[in-house]
């Protein structure tokens, strides 16, 4: 058994969006279409001021309200706690994304392209005619199967992502869940994310110590 | 015909041109498509990592919108919005038209020939062919964009180009109008892990701007600063370190600047009447003594002595008294940052440089500084260009910071081989040879100074004899060539990869210069708004579809200063360019085949490689002939057995790794401050004599209008211009900030970009503070006009938000295109340097820098936009 987790360091993540563009380049989701982005956050006033990056990607919940919800069973979470959805069982009634609290996930009426006649050539395919359907974060599952980490994971210029096993003690992502404080998102939702964020509270810690 | 072996899957390895960092990347080819782009771990410059811009660039190869064809204009109207009426033309007519019309222009004077472009590491083969045909006009490119106040201060003062703190050993740094290590600036992958590191083991950021950007979102503190006020900021820190803390490091201003050199009392140092050296004071034998005399006991900075020559000041006591007058409440006055911050960075900063500590590093005992100002555009881009960035280095300079571990470190000063030198010059002050490595990129030796001439070329070089760095000029020389007796007028263009009309100040005004021209060969991927005004336009490959002159990664720029090694990245085709495209400089260097100046260029080529010295050395088996033309494959190739010390090029060398590892970099190269002899000045007595005689020049051409008052050896503030206007209702000021994704105009035309972008709270909006908001009735995403001074406005959607200095409208890169060869880009975001002023009185005349600040006014559109 495995149980996949990703630790994201928020102080660390500087929002230049190499993840957007590695899962946009990894997956060839289509126009407007993102399944992994940066939210951003602006909070106080000068000289107190704080903008704050927040890379967000499915939660792969170990209690997923989506997966409850579809009537299809589409959605549903692997042996290692990827939560995917399959395209030839979405019939795209989108219950899913009214269930899930993160709106992580985005209907594709049909499939476009950013140059109708000349689609940009990927390297993988897993989308190519796939349209009427929920899309969202599959956690590259086709990488983890080749011992790679997700694309977003392996891109980021700062090294804010932390990918692993929980099970396995000896991973990073279990010695950071052991040592650090850390947080998921929307806890009170009871849905047990897998993604979990690590902030310190260092801005301007030394106007005060002043 | 495919390339042999293009057909097959494979991960290649080459550099990507994205922006201009030239990170290492490996390109995925798959059935002779390029799918994929990821970073090459095995190379420093990446490390297997890659950012945004460069995972997109498989969107630009495909991009159905650029050029495959030569075109020829019909319409013979030009202007901005003006249709050229483009018909497609065989390559033969292309050529044939093209070598008739530059002949014309050879044989009634070369130096009309004017040559743009911003193809870093070609410049060597693009300034070959403008010197083989006769014009010193290549070198025109950017203009805004660079910076001639800040390399001309890094040359006098670092000995080198480029500036990057010390990331693994600094604890206090300071942004300053930059964002190294957040997505901009400087080895842009390579900054970032380190900068991330760096907080992450608690090294302090302070990052002073007009607007929160990438570095401020990240900083400790982030200090609003009203734009170009810099310069007095830093001098206000300069007087609390010298006067109120006095804290300052002694030995470093008495053994590595001119701070102890005496100064009389007509501003020129006192020199010993033989040697004509200048002198210092020696306070233990007490009398005057040679700089470099090896008797000197100590040396003073401070007291007045009295010499031959009158009585003489140590400069450093000059420069501890000059300050007074930025006292930290006129500062703060000035600048909008509280008394209390600016008292406070200083300490901090000042106690943060650990003065007198020392690092054990390969068996030696180095000055230990780890506390660094860096500064970049923010700081230059003003009329006080030239002194803001001087008055920010002093701040490095009185802690001792240059060069030393934890500092501000030169990029590169000196190394690989010894070719990159910094070494003692004239009057015993820091110079160097980068300018004459920097392959004809609009660089030029700042000191020693030159001699003022009448001008002769574009740039004006002649008439800034102090400055390094002089890309902005030509397009006033092109505006009015009599206003600056230049004895001739240009009359034809090449130009590409560079979108001048966009990164300049008022597009109306370049559109006044290219309209004026004869004919414009643009070499272009995507028609964009300075191809707009072409003759002819010639499609231009992709990066992934050519070879470029190697080293890609110049150790001038583009290896990450301290410790490491040296290495070459080479820049290789994945994929053929689609039927009829090619790079745009092996059709330059048909041209000179075709007019008959191959000899010329290819000697100027042999010079600026290197070839020369490598075959005289034997290291080459041998250098361009005189008549033969060339590949730019063939020279690259021939590049990497210089580079290598003699290893011919063969096809493994860059199969596995974009780059081959020369060697190991010396702890001297590493950290040259405590090895290189040239002292650094504190005080430029070298401005005063440069000052009398451009205005002896200036005076004598009848351009009595020439202002030389800012040459003086002490740094001082000065304020924009327009911060002087009197237009009424103008109340706020525009300032620019550079996004991860928009790093040049060009990564605006990529549809995954634009995608992202479009998404982002800030990228295509215009910022303004909640207070100006509120007073002007602005909500959060309303549409308004920004209007400059010179009754340009531009309309975009308003981000109320606290990330920007209240009295600042703040945008984001240079967006808001408009060329119809641009479809994604078009109409995006702001395009801010429309609201700036050209105008003679925003140059600095002793840099040549531009200022971009601008004033403006912000309303609401209405209804119908209007």
């Amino acid at each position: 058994m495995s149980k996949y987790a990703m630790f994201i360091d928020l102080d660390l993540c500087i929002g230049c969006n190499a993840c957007t563009m590695a899962c946009k380049a990894e997956h060839g989701t289509q126009p407007g279409v993102f399944w992994a982005f940066v939210l951003e956050k602006e909070e106080g006033k000068q000289p107190d001021v704080k903008r704050q990056f927040i890379p967000v990607l499915c939660n792969h919940c170990e209690k997923p309200l989506c997966e409850k919800v579809c009537p299809t069973r589409a959605t549903h979470r692997d042996a290692k706690g990827i939560v995917l959805i399959d395209y030839d069982k979405c019939v795209g009634c989108k219950a899913c994304i009214s269930a899930c609290p993160y709106n992580i996930r985005t209907y594709v009426k049909r499939e476009e392209f950013y140059f109708p006649n000349t689609p940009i050539p990927y390297g993988v395919n897993e989308l190519r005619g796939i349209e009427g359907v929920v899309q969202k974060c599959n956690l590259c599952a086709d990488r983890l199967k080749n011992g790679q980490e997700p694309a977003c994971v392996e891109v980021c210029p700062t090294s804010c992502r932390t990918f692993g096993d929980l099970e396995n003690p000896e991973s990073d992502v279990a010695k950071l869940k052991k040592t650090v404080k850390s947080f998921q998102l929307l806890p009170e939702m009871g849905t047990e994310p897998s993604v979990y964020y690590m902030r310190t509270d260092r801005k301007r810690a030394f106007v005060r110590a002043k | 015909m495919a390339t042999k072996g293009f057909d097959k899957e494979a991960w290649i390895p080459t550099s990507c041109n994205g922006c201009f960092n030239v990170c290492a990347i490996k390109v995925h080819r798959k059935d002779g498509k390029v799918v994929g782009v990821k970073g090459d771990s095995s190379v420093l410059s990446s490390k297997g990592k890659v950012c945004g811009k460069s995972m997109a660039r498989v969107a630009d190869l495909y991009d159905p919108n650029r050029v495959t064809v030569p075109l020829k204009r019909t319409n013979p109207e030009k202007g901005i919005g003006v249709d050229p009426k483009w018909k497609e033309i065989s390559w033969e007519e292309a050529m044939t038209t093209i070598v008739e019309r530059l002949d014309k222009v050879r044989k009634d004077d070369p130096r009309k020939l004017v040559l743009a472009n911003f193809d870093l590491c070609n410049m060597a083969v693009v300034s070959g062919f403008g010197e083989g045909f006769g014009t010193p006009n290549y070198d025109l490119y950017n203009a805004t964009y660079c910076g001639s106040g800040l390399h001309t201060i890094f040359f006098l003062t670092l000995g080198t180009v480029n500036s990057e703190i010390d990331l693994e050993r600094c604890n206090y740094m300071v942004l300053w109008g930059a964002q190294l290590g957040l997505g901009a600036n400087n080895n842009c992958m390579r900054a970032i892990d380190n900068m991330a590191k760096a907080r992450k083991r608690g090294a302090r950021l302070v990052v002073i701007d007009p607007i929160c950007g990438h570095a401020g979102a990240k900083a400790d503190e982030w200090v609003p600063i009203l734009p170009g006020t810099d310069g007095a900021l830093a001098l206000g820190m300069v007087n609390v370190l010298l006067n109120e803390l006095g804290l300052y490091d002694a030995e470093f201003l008495k053994r590595k600047t001119n701070a102890p050199y005496l100064v009389r009392p007509d501003g020129r140092y006192a020199r010993d009447p033989q040697s004509h050296e200048p002198l210092v004071w020696d306070p233990v034998e007490k009398k005057a003594k040679q700089y470099d005399a090896a008797d000197v006991e100590d040396y003073a900075l401070a007291g007045v002595y009295h010499l031959t020559d009158g009585a003489c000041t140590p400069a450093f006591e000059l420069l501890k008294q000059h300050v007074r007058k930025y006292s930290v409440e006129e500062v703060s006055r000035i600048t909008t940052v509280p008394v209390d911050t600016i008292r406070r960075i200083a300490r901090e900063f000042g106690e943060a440089s650990q003065i007198g500590a020392t690092i054990e590093m390969d068996g030696q005992t180095l000055p230990l500084r780890p506390a660094a100002i860096d500064f970049k555009r923010g700081v230059n881009a003003h009329k006080n260009g030239y002194f803001n960035c001087f008055s920010l280095q002093l701040l490095n300079i009185v802690v001792g910071a240059p060069n030393n571990p934890g500092g501000l470190l030169g990029t590169n000063a000196i190394g690989p081989y010894s070719l990159w030198r910094a070494y003692k010059g004239k009057d015993g002050l820091l110079t160097n040879n980068h300018y004459e490595l920097a392959r004809g990129a609009a660089f030029f030796s700042p000191y020693p100074p030159k001699k003022a001439a009448p001008p002769d070329s574009l740039n004006l070089m002649s008439l800034f004899p102090a400055t390094g760095f002089l890309p902005a000029m030509p397009h006033f020389t092109m505006h009015d060539p009599g206003k600056f007796r230049l004895p001739y007028k240009p009359s034809a263009l090449i130009m590409c990869r560079s979108n001048f009309i966009k990164s300049y100040l008022d597009p109306r005004a370049i559109a006044d210069n290219l309209k004026k021209l004869d004919f414009i060969l643009a070499f272009a991927r995507q028609i964009d708004e300075v191809s707009e005004f072409a003759d002819i336009l010639l499609p231009e490959a992709h990066d992934f579809e050519r070879y470029w002159t190697f080293p890609a990664n110049q150790p001038l720029g583009f290896i990450t200063p301290g410790p490491g090694k040296w290495y070459g990245q080479i820049v290789q085709p994945v994929v053929d360019p689609p039927p009829g495209v090619r790079n745009w400089l092996d059709v330059l260097m048909d041209i000179a085949e075709r007019l008959g100046i191959l000899a010329g260029m290819n000697e100027v080529i042999n010079r600026r490689t290197g070839f020369d010295v490598a075959f005289e050395l034997g290291v080459a088996s041998e250098k361009l002939r005189p008549d033969k033309k060339y590949t730019v494959e063939e020279i690259c190739k021939k590049q990497v057995e210089v580079y290598t010390g003699g290893v011919p090029y063969n096809d493994e060398m860059f199969r596995e790794s974009a780059a081959i590892d020369f060697y190991p970099k010396s702890i001297e190269e590493s950290f040259p401050g405590p090895f290189v002899e040239g002292r650094i000045p504190i005080y430029l007595e070298h401005l005063i004599d440069v000052g009398e005689d451009v205005k002896k020049v200036t005076k004598k051409l009848g351009m009595d209008w020439w202002d030389t008052s800012p040459y003086r050896p002490l740094a001082d503030w000065r304020p924009c211009p327009p911060f002087e206007s009197k237009a009424e209702g103008y109340d706020l000021f525009l300032a620019n900030s550079k996004t991860a994704l928009v790093a040049h105009s060009l990564n605006a035309e990529n549809a995954w970009i634009d995608d992202v972008c479009k998404r982002h709270r800030m990228d295509h909006y215009i910022l303004v503070h909640t207070s100006a908001a509120a007073k002007k009735g602005i909500k959060d995403g309303d549409m308004i006009w920004v209007e400059s001074e010179t009754e340009v406005r531009v309309k975009g959607k308003a981000r109320v938000t606290e990330c920007v200095h209240p009295k600042v409208v703040g945008t984001l890169g240079n967006l808001g295109g408009w060329a119809r060869g641009k479809p994604i880009a078009k109409g995006k975001g702001i395009h801010s340097n429309s609201l700036i002023k050209f105008d003679w009185e925003m140059v600095d005349p002793v840099s040549g820098q531009i200022d971009t600040c601008a004033r403006v006014k912000i309303y609401k559109a209405g209804n119908n936009n209007e």
